[in-house]
């Protein structure tokens, strides 16, 4: 009868009583179920159909224009009530038919294998080896509609109608629409059933009154019940059947990390849920107090594992950021260097060389010694033959052409006054202009002019290489001269070589002497190397600037000297002067230079002052230290 | 590829090397030719060189001015000198009045000057080395220095002091210092013999591979 | 024209030289537009006429007035083909160098270049240097030797030939071109206490050979100055004369 408590469902009810009770401020849908009706009866309201299924049926009955699936339900139950099978109510919840599949489209899905898990007595898993999905179990009702309108779970993920199953006239018709109802695949892998078949009361709504006979639910509820009711629970058996995952959807689970072995204890240790729309089932995850209540994670997530490597990084990153953050100190304004000692010293000595210039004061006494080198030197220029011209290299830069300029100057007044014939060649870029400048000023004293008592031959290209070449065999490198003079008949020369003084001068040891004027060691020593071979007697007679000099010396102070004659020095330039009786440029320079000179050792002589207060420092912490 | 011309250009080097130096000491006919050969033309070359050197310095100052770098006025000043140099120089003549002119009333004295400088700033130097570093063998530097220029000056007062300083001159520069500037010579002559070989070796390759 | 030379030789180009004199001057008191100024003039006159001259003394008559001379006849000679062609090709690859992307084609010219200055530098250095000094040195010490410039013999020329000899040797002997340490030693001083002995008196010889240039070299800048001095006193006074006639 409709609104009776189903037997299976009551055995149910009678082994396994509801475990939890429900909350007082319970919402769940299933006990506001309950309290629709008022009581405590499970299973829907006793009582006649609801009016509106009465007046549809009325109004059926009085030809009022019913809905199809209405017209197709109440066809339904009148054939069922002609076969003896139970009526089936109008049902109140468009419960949306079991998931059919097209026989195309199913796939037998291998058997799920849940470690730890048997056959439950009402589930609907079912191990491969246990029987097979529409197969009775033994005890146990076929899957169907039972009496209370749950339908009894049928074997398989595919809920397909079990055609040996008694199945529900409107399912059936709706099989009949979709088509042939697919076959029940075999070995599907079983769910276990989230709602027990004891708990199971019907859908109900507050303010209708269903019957048993009036709902419509699956078949996997039904099946729920039955099984429970039949099969009693193996001791010490749990009660879900192991599920075996099929290979490839092992592959597909995640790594170890979400692996969790997952152990479901029998139904009967199971904790029932008692909040949310779950309450009073059992086996399913409990709202309270994990989900519902927060509360502190626990410790355990927090502990991460971290490897050196990731400690240094992390610090870096962290360094990385404070730095970031920290304010750059502003740059300290840059102290101006002020040069006090340069500016002193400037003035000091710019002051020594003006007042002789000047004011003509103070000055300074004549050399009175006489170097030892100059009179091996006047007499070299003295013994140079008058029909040989003389070679004169002029190796400084215009920088130094104040002082080579004065220190050569007697030498070459010596040569002018005894008639030698003078021929300059350089080096340098420039050295064809400075001996231009000096021959041409000296010359005019003593009737020299360009071809004419001197000859530039110009610039030597190549360095040490063009010496060498030059000394072996001076047409060999390209000179065209400096300021070629014009030839007698007024032609313009175009080699210096076809100046005749220079006839008869084939090689370097054809000139009656060779003076290198030199600022710099090197080019003195380049001469010696390259040329010094090719000499022969010829006489090589260097002049030098003051701080070359050392360098340079022991090629003369030898046994068997490389170099026949030095002068060097401003001093020993001014004592040559006077020994010709024809002051020059040295005789000007003497006051200045001899003051500045002082002004500047003077100067170098007043840092040990400074010297000796730091000493004096040092002794007195040394001393203070060890007392 | 790479490898195989830098072989070739470092076996070019030492061959000319060779040829050079055994020319020195070697006296065949021969040899003596290729030698004067290979030096007219490395004089050639030497003058050519000085031209890249000036067509490059040319070219960095002409980049300045172009982009508009820091003192870029300076290097166009440069270029309009150097320009107009040259070109007095080509069309006139290197024995020109004009380029004797720049020659001697812009070149002449800035470069005399620039050594001029050097007397303050050598004096100073002197100065600071004694009166912030007076080691053992920087006093003895100074000291020599301060001799030596001691007795090359004149003396205005106590003019007797001048010959003996004189003569503690000439032996400081004609004894002491020839010893030390023979071993320096001996050393120099060594390093370059050394430096030299390495090239014509190929173990050193100034010029690049 | 010959007044505007004359201008130029007694006023205009005193005057440039005293003002671009003065302008360097300014360096002493710090670095300035006008020492700048001054510095670039100078740097743009020099390298013009090096220019000019490589060109007009070397490179014209070396290389391109024989070819001019010879005509277009005279091209197919030996001696202008290896005097002048040859060497004129080298020296044109050499100016590919000015080009980073094909300057390795003067890389030949630029190798022979080398080549023969290094060996020109070796034969020099045995020949001219070496060997003569390395006599000189071992005829210090015969005994009966006359100072060849002082005169000076018995005593006091032994005492300075000892003297000359131990400066050279010691100063020699402090120069090291390669040195190894002993043997077993990973860190540390590489000479030994000898070594070390040997580079204290040898830096007695080398300062106060250096210190002797020093002396010298400042007396040199002196003069210079000096003489730069005496030009602006002596240009102020020309000027002076020129105005007041």
């Amino acid at each position: 009868m409709p609104g009776d408590v189903p037997e299976w469902l009551a055995a149910i009810r009678a082994e396994n009583p509801p475990a939890a009770e429900p909350p007082a401020a319970s919402t769940d849908w299933l006990s506001q179920l309950r309290e629709a009706d008022g009581s405590a009866q499970q299973g829907p309201p006793a009582g006649e159909p609801p009016t509106w299924v009465q007046a549809g049926e009325t109004g059926a009955a009085n030809g009022e224009q019913v809905p199809d699936w209405l017209a197709r339900v109440r066809g339904r139950q009148a054939e069922d009530s002609e076969t003896g099978e139970p009526p089936l109510g109008v049902p109140n919840l468009a419960a949306p038919p079991p998931a059919r599949r097209d026989e195309s489209d199913s796939r037998p899905l291998p058997p799920l294998e849940l470690p730890g898990l048997e056959e439950t007595d009402s589930g609907v898993f079912y191990p491969p080896e246990s029987p097979k999905a529409g197969q009775p179990v033994p005890g146990a009702e076929p899957p169907g509609l039972t009496d209370s309108g749950v339908f009894r779970l049928k074997t398989g993920i595919n809920i397909s109608a079990d055609k040996e199953a008694p199945m529900p006239s409107w399912l059936g018709q709706l099989e009949a629409e979709a088509g042939a109802p697919p076959a029940v695949p075999t070995g599907l892998p079983s769910v276990p059933a989230l709602v027990r078949a004891e708990d199971l009361s019907g859908p109900q709504l507050p303010g209708e009154d269903f019957s048993a006979e009036a709902l419509s639910l699956p078949e996997w509820l039904g099946q729920l019940g039955s099984e429970a009711a039949v099969v009693e629970p193996a001791e010490g058996r749990p009660d879900l059947a192991p599920a075996t995952l099929p290979a490839w959807l092992e592959a597909m689970r995640p790594v170890d990390a979400f692996r969790s072995s997952v152990e479901i204890g029998p139904e009967e240790e199971q904790a029932v849920e008692a909040a949310g729309p779950l309450a009073g089932l059992r086996g399913v995850l409990l709202a309270e107090p994990v989900v519902a209540i927060p509360r502190m994670a626990s410790a355990a997530p927090a502990l991460l594992e971290v490897n050196e490597r990731q400690y240094a990084q992390a610090e870096l990153m962290h360094r990385l950021v404070e730095e970031e953050q920290r304010e750059v100190s502003p740059a300290a304004p840059r102290r101006r260097h002020v040069p006090v000692v340069r500016w002193l010293v400037a003035a000091v000595l710019l002051a020594a060389a003006a007042l002789p210039t000047v004011l003509g004061v103070p000055t300074f006494p004549l050399p009175s010694t006489v170097p030892l080198e100059l009179d091996p030197l006047v007499s070299l220029v003295a013994a140079a033959p008058a029909n040989r011209p003389v070679l004169v290299v002029f190796e400084f830069e215009p920088g130094n052409a104040a002082e080579l300029q004065a220190v050569a100057e007697p030498m070459l007044e010596q040569m002018m006054q005894q008639g030698l014939a003078i021929a300059a060649l350089s080096t340098r870029s420039t050295g064809a202009l400075m001996a231009d400048q000096q021959l041409s000023t000296l010359g005019g004293n003593y009737g020299y002019s360009n071809g004419q008592g001197y000859v530039n031959l110009g610039y030597l290209p190549g360095g040490s290489v063009g010496v060498q070449l030059w000394s072996q065999d001076p047409l060999a490198v390209p000179t065209s001269g400096f300021a070629l003079p014009s030839a007698p008949d007024g032609t313009q020369l175009q080699s210096p070589w076809q100046v005749p003084m220079l006839a008869g001068v084939d090689e370097v040891a054809d000139f009656g002497m060779v003076a290198v004027v030199s600022s710099s060691a090197e080019a003195a020593r380049t001469w010696v190397e390259q040329a010094g071979p090719w000499m022969g007697a010829t006489p090589l007679v260097l002049v030098m600037t003051t701080g070359a000099d050392p360098v340079v010396r022991p090629y003369y102070e030898a046994q068997n000297p490389q170099v026949d004659g030095m002068l060097s020095s401003l001093p020993t330039a001014l004592s040559y002067s006077m020994r010709l009786g024809r002051p020059g440029a040295s005789f000007s320079l003497w006051n200045a230079f001899g003051l500045s000179a002082w002004a500047a050792v003077v100067f170098m002589i007043l840092g040990w002052i400074p010297a000796f207060g730091v000493w004096i420092n040092q002794q007195r912490k040394l001393r203070g230290a060890q007392r | 590829m790479k490898r195989v011309s830098t072989v070739l250009l470092a076996i070019a080097a030492g061959t000319a090397g060779m040829i050079v130096l055994l020319s020195y000491f070697l006296d065949l006919p021969y040899l003596s030719e290729a030698s004067q050969w290979l030096k007219q033309t490395a004089v050639l070359l030497g003058a050519a060189a000085l031209l890249v050197g000036l067509l490059n310095l040319v070219g960095v100052h002409l980049g300045k001015i172009g982009g508009q770098e820091k003192g870029w006025a300076y290097s166009a000043l440069l270029v309009v000198m150097l320009a107009v140099t040259f070109t007095l120089g080509i069309l006139f003549g290197i024995d020109n009045r004009s380029v004797a002119a720049l020659f001697r009333y812009v070149q002449l004295p800035v470069e005399s000057t620039l050594i001029a400088l050097l007397a303050v700033s050598l004096t100073a130097a002197g100065y600071r080395l004694i009166a912030r570093r007076a080691g053992v063998f920087n006093s003895i530097f100074m000291i020599s220095a301060i001799l030596f220029i001691l007795g090359s000056i004149p003396w205005l007062i106590l003019p007797g002091l001048a010959e003996p300083f004189g003569i503690l001159r000439t032996w400081l520069a004609e004894v002491w210092a020839v010893g030390g500037a023979r071993g320096l010579l001996l050393g120099v002559a060594l390093g370059s013999i050394t430096a030299g070989l390495r090239v014509l070796l190929a173990a050193d390759r100034p010029y690049g591979d | 024209m010959t007044d505007l030379a004359g201008m130029l030789d007694s006023v205009i180009g005193p005057l440039a030289a005293a003002l671009l004199t003065l302008m360097v001057l300014s360096y002493l008191i710090g670095d300035n537009p006008l020492f700048r100024i001054a510095a670039y003039l100078f740097i743009g006159v020099a390298s013009g006429y090096a220019g000019a001259l490589v060109i007009r003394s070397v490179l014209w008559p070396g290389l391109i007035d024989p070819v001019l001379q010879a005509g277009a006849s005279g091209l197919l000679d030996p001696a202008l083909i290896t005097q002048v062609l040859l060497p004129g090709i080298l020296v044109v690859l050499l100016l590919f160098k000015l080009s980073p992307g094909i300057g390795r084609l003067g890389s030949l010219s630029l190798v022979l270049l080398l080549g023969v200055a290094a060996a020109v530098v070796v034969g020099g250095a045995i020949s001219g240097t070496l060997l003569p000094q390395t006599a000189a040195t071992v005829q210090t010490l015969n005994p009966a030797a006359v100072a060849p410039r002082t005169g000076e013999t018995g005593i006091e020329r032994l005492t300075n030939a000892v003297i000359v000899l131990s400066g050279t040797l010691l100063t020699l002997a402090s120069f090291r071109f390669t040195q190894r340490k002993p043997r077993g030693q990973v860190s540390g001083p590489s000479m030994g206490p000898w070594q070390r002995g040997v580079r204290q008196v040898a830096g007695l010889f080398i300062a106060i050979t250096f210190g002797v240039m020093f002396g010298g070299a400042l007396l040199a800048a002196v003069v210079v100055l000096a003489q730069r001095v005496q030009f602006l006193w002596s240009t102020v006074l020309g000027l002076v004369s020129q105005v007041l006639g």
